[in-house]
This record gives C-alpha cells, structure tokens and sequence, in this order.
C-alpha cells in the first residue's frame, strides 16, 4: 500500500521562512522520515478552503454554531477527560509496585471525577452532548 | 467523548455516575458502533489464530 501524506496546497511557511520547511503540517517530518528508509510516498494537497468543508457532515451539525460546539467536544475528551484516566492506568501499570502507589492513587481518583461530575451536569437527563449524536459523543 | 470514557469502564468508577454509565451504553447500542466494534474484534481475533 502507497502513503499518502497531506500537505498544504499553498504552506503558510512565507515570508523569510519562505520554503524553508516549517510549516507545521508536519509534512517534512513525515517526508523526510520516508526518505530516510527510502519508502517511495504519494502526495495529497489540501486547500484551506477543502480544510473548512465539513468532512462527515452527517456527524456534525449543519448549523455553524453547533457545528463548532461539536467540534470542541471533540477536543474537549481526549484533552480535559482523557488525561486523568490515562494518568491512573500509568499509575496502575508502571507505579503499583511503589510504596506511594496507594496514596496516589486517590488522588488520581479525585481528578476523574472533578471531570466525571463536570461531564454529568453537563449531559444531565439529555441523550446526547449537545441535541443530536455528534462527532463529539464519539 | 465515549469512546474515552469506556476506559474506565472496568474501575467500577462509573457506579457512581449512573447518567454517564446509561450515556455509554447508548453509544455502544448504536448499529455503527456494534459494526465497528465488531470489525475490529475479527482483526483481533484473526490475529490471536495466526
């Protein structure tokens, strides 16, 4: 199977950096990463105009609003909720034979739920995060 | 959001988040979750007989 990497269309990376390989698309780590093992790449280029079309719009809303509400639960998880719940099963599998272990682990513990309780008033009585199922509940 | 949240699903945590526990398994009744996890487990699975 081919990679496809995707790279800016036009790279924001002007100016004095102009084509000096630091726009942050990631595309020369991931070139010169298949460079150096000499894996042959296809290249896809995206505009930021194709950027801002709603790739699935069946899992975000139509309204732009809600659209962006959408999108910030799918942010809001894996960096607000998730964080804690990888912290304990760190702690679990790399800490549990250390004599703090016990006492670090409430705190932890705590932690999960400052978010869990924010999440649960949050979603309250309703099915969903925000009306409909979205990207965000994924 | 779910899909962080069943992390934790084994704690026993979610025992005192009743609402949250439901919202889960809500998520994990929908079709395209069952398919999707369904999918992934025959890869697992067809690993663990190769």
């Amino acid at each position: 199977m081919t990679i496809t990497i995707t790279a800016f269309e036009r790279s924001p990376d002007r100016g004095p950096d102009c084509g000096q390989g630091l726009a942050r698309d990631m595309r020369m780590r991931v070139r010169w990463a298949l460079k150096e093992v000499g894996q042959p790449y296809a290249v896809r280029l995206l505009s930021f105009a194709a950027m801002k079309l709603p790739a699935h719009p069946g899992l975000l809303p139509a309204d732009p609003d809600a659209g962006a509400r959408a999108i910030s639960w799918m942010f809001a998880a894996p960096s607000t909720v998730e964080p804690p719940i990888v912290e304990c099963e760190i702690a679990t599998y790399l800490e549990g034979d250390k004599p703090w272990h016990a006492q670090r682990l409430p705190l932890i513990d705590q932690r999960i739920r400052a978010r869990l309780n924010e999440l649960a008033a949050r979603l309250g009585p309703a099915d969903w995060l925000d009306g409909d199922f979205s990207a965000g509940d994924l | 959001m779910v899909t962080m949240l069943r992390r934790i699903a084994s704690s026993g945590i979610l025992a005192d988040y009743p609402m949250l526990a439901a919202y889960i398994a809500r998520a994990e009744a929908r079709p395209a979750y069952r398919r999707a996890f369904a999918d992934q487990l025959a890869v697992f699975v067809g690993s663990e007989a190769g």
